[in-house]
């Protein structure tokens, strides 16, 4: 078996297994939830029944990983060298960064500064660090993203301002 | 006879609001975004939209309409131009175009499959807008006799067959998309006893915003999937002429007629979408052509099935929308919020309530299909440089427009960071290759399907067996058995071969 099918196979079995216990809270909550006349009526009887068809849907998805080797695999996965060097991997670091530096703009920078600074910021250290700027003779990559970075964040607010009368943040 | 007429006299009426001058110059306006959207790689018309959607907020409806339907024709046709200069698609319904359109610019004749591609489209578009703009009516008569049971079907049909089609192998991963979909869209108050569900956060009392969801699902996912992929960008630039000849423009007609059919068809069906619509073209045109051997190897044919299929799909996905309000793809789904947006519900009254609305968005996509072709010949030479743009530079721009466009339906934070949260979930979903378009549908339909159920089986007491009586009822049951039976088929069959891979790795 290749190793997509092998990656495929454990991604299923993953997979499966959290969507069946996300299906138990699923069941779970739906049955605590307040009901007027009868529990057909109440909030909860269309949940439960997305619960009981995801639990089943989670379940064969788990038997078609576990059919296709998803067990050995993800044995294979789990071991710590693995896991080392999935989180060495040049990809998921970047999608991990990448991510982080959404995470602080939205979390942290947005609505405790001003909505072009939040956004320079953001820009100016997501081009730098895909380096999106290379070094020319004169100008160096840092700052071409900064300027860009500035004109960026000033187009977006002023151009909602004024167009759309938006007010950002 | 008096229908007919009646009909007309509607036409008449919708084609001053859809030609107006304003809305002539918003549509180009729209139509140029859409192409150079649609043609980069990692900007499909589905994000541009969703970030477009409360731009709109501010427009006259019909200039809503224009402005987004422009945007849905020019990022489902721009595709062609990455995918037969790139071998990369813009669009994910490219990617059948790119399997003739990249081996014939290798051939020298770039030109010629770009300049068909562009033509085939537009005549695919109209072609759809006739059987559009005649088949609404029809279907919404039909549809003014569903009740609440009839409903419910529909919404549980829209995603079994959306996840059905939008997975190659099993509609397992559709199935579940579409529940999960569903799921999101039971957080909140219930609708009919304000009952709570989900509310994890007090923000998310009122429910799931569907805006900032779509947004971060489309959005946000798709900038971090672009931005892991790290595959240098080549261009073909050779072009060769750009006319094809006589002979090739005969030989395109059938098949150009055939896919503007199965491109209505398909996009009628909920969910289905343009990719689909392609492919399945596609491979018609291959098992119908006299020159299959060209196909895959640089046939015009293979480049006219797929580009005349999908665009033709995007009047075929305005029928169950405007008719039922189950979009025919995730574009349309989109349509449908900016709709919601402008106070517009469509669903079976709206023939009642707006009865031009319908021709104004057949005539809207008509015009839009015309002013399509006249720009993206005039784009073939510039669309080079278009291509050559810096994607590290493009993409954190494009999660600052996110977050304006989750920002801007409420004025909250807490909506920016449920667009994230959404984004997020997103990624991971497709890294599961759970298909987006189900947990769209499942999203948009799961607060139909709730009420419409519970409210039937109040009238039936409690009881499903009153409800087994409704004739349209039955047949949408039939429907909905034969698509999960055939699924659930396919799934048991593909498992089978999969096991039997596994105890003999030597077999194929």
């Amino acid at each position: 078996m290749d190793a997509r099918k092998k990656k495929s196979a454990a991604m299923n079995t993953v997979f499966g297994i959290l969507l069946v216990l996300f299906s138990i809270y699923i069941i779970i909550s739906s049955l605590s939830m307040k009901y007027f006349k009868s529990f057909i009526d109440g909030a909860g009887f269309f949940p439960l029944i997305i619960g009981c068809v995801l639990i089943g849907l989670g379940a064969v998805l788990t038997f078609i990983g576990i059919n296709a080797g998803g067990f050995a695999e993800l044995k294979e996965v789990l071991t710590g060298s693995f896991i080392m060097a999935f989180i060495k991997n040049e990809d998921t670091v970047r999608v991990l960064i990448l991510l982080s530096m959404m995470v602080v703009y939205v979390f942290i920078l947005l609505g405790n500064i001003p909505f072009v600074w939040a956004t320079t910021i953001y820009l100016f250290f997501t081009f730098v660090y895909l380096k999106a700027y290379k070094k020319t003779w004169i100008i160096p990559g840092w700052l071409m993203s900064l300027i860009t970075a500035i004109i960026t964040s000033f187009v977006i607010f002023y151009a909602f301002k004024l167009g759309l009368g938006l007010t950002i943040l | 006879m008096s229908e007919v007429m009646t009909q007309l006299g509607y036409f008449g009426e919708a084609i001053g609001s859809a030609w107006s001058g304003a809305n002539l110059l918003i549509i180009t306006g729209a139509v140029l975004l859409g192409l150079i959207v649609g043609a980069i790689p990692g900007l499909t018309g589905t994000m541009a939209l969703a970030l477009l959607i409360n731009i709109t907020y501010g427009m006259s409806t019909s200039a809503a309409v224009a402005f987004m339907l422009g945007t849905y024709v020019g990022a489902v046709s721009g595709g062609l131009f990455s995918a037969i200069m790139l071998n990369i698609p813009g669009t994910p319904n490219a990617a059948a175009t790119a399997l003739d359109g990249y081996p014939l610019a290798l051939q020298g004749k770039g030109g010629k499959a770009r300049f068909g591609g562009i033509m085939v489209s537009c005549i695919g578009t109209l072609i759809s807008c006739i059987i559009m703009m005649l088949a609404t009516p029809v279907i919404s008569n039909i549809a003014l006799k569903f009740g609440k049971w009839e409903l419910f079907l529909l919404a549980v049909f829209g995603i079994t067959i959306c996840g059905n089609l939008s997975q190659d192998s099993t509609p397992l991963k559709g199935w579940i998309g579409g529940f999960i979909g569903f799921f999101f869209a039971m957080i909140g108050v219930d609708g009919l006893y304000n009952g709570a569900r989900f509310i994890w956060l007090p923000e998310l009392t009122s429910g799931v915003t569907l805006i900032p969801a779509l947004i971060g699902l489309f959005g946000i996912a798709e900038v971090l999937s672009v931005l892991q992929d790290r595959t240098p960008i080549q261009i073909s630039e050779s072009m060769g002429t750009i006319l094809p000849d006589k002979d090739e423009f005969k030989s395109l007609m059938k098949p150009v007629l055939r896919s503007s059919l199965i491109g209505c068809g398909i996009g009628a069906i909920p969910g289905a979408g343009e990719d689909i619509a392609a492919w399945l073209s596609y491979s018609v045109g291959k098992s119908r052509s006299k020159a299959k051997e060209l196909f895959g190897k640089g046939s015009f044919e293979g480049v006219s099935c797929s580009e005349t299929a999908n665009n033709a799909c995007i009047p075929g996905a305005m029928v169950p929308m405007l008719t039922l309000a189950i979009p025919g793809s995730t574009q349309a789904a989109m349509f449908l919020a900016a709709m919601n947006l402008h106070g517009i519900q469509p669903g079976p009254m709206l023939t009642l309530k707006d009865p031009t609305f319908m021709y104004v968005v057949g005539l809207t996509l008509a015009v839009a299909a015309i002013i399509m072709f006249v720009i993206a010949l005039g784009l073939t030479k510039p669309m080079t440089k278009i291509l050559q743009v810096n994607r590290k530079i493009l993409m954190p721009i494009i999660v600052v427009l996110t977050v304006v466009g989750a920002y801007a339906s409420r004025s909250t934070l807490f909506d920016v960071k449920l667009m994230l949260a959404f984004g997020v979930l997103g990624f991971i979903l497709r890294k599961a290759n759970i298909p987006m378009a189900p947990i769209t549908l499942g999203l948009i339909l799961g607060g139909t399907a709730d009420t419409s159920f519970r409210q039937a089986l109040s009238l039936g007491n409690g009881s499903i067996l009153p409800l087994l009586s409704r004739t349209v009822g039955n047949i949408l049951i039939v429907v909905v058995i034969y698509t999960l039976v055939s699924g659930t088929i396919k799934t048991i069959k593909a498992t089978k071969k999969e096991i039997m891979n596994r105890e003999e790795p030597g077999q194929p």
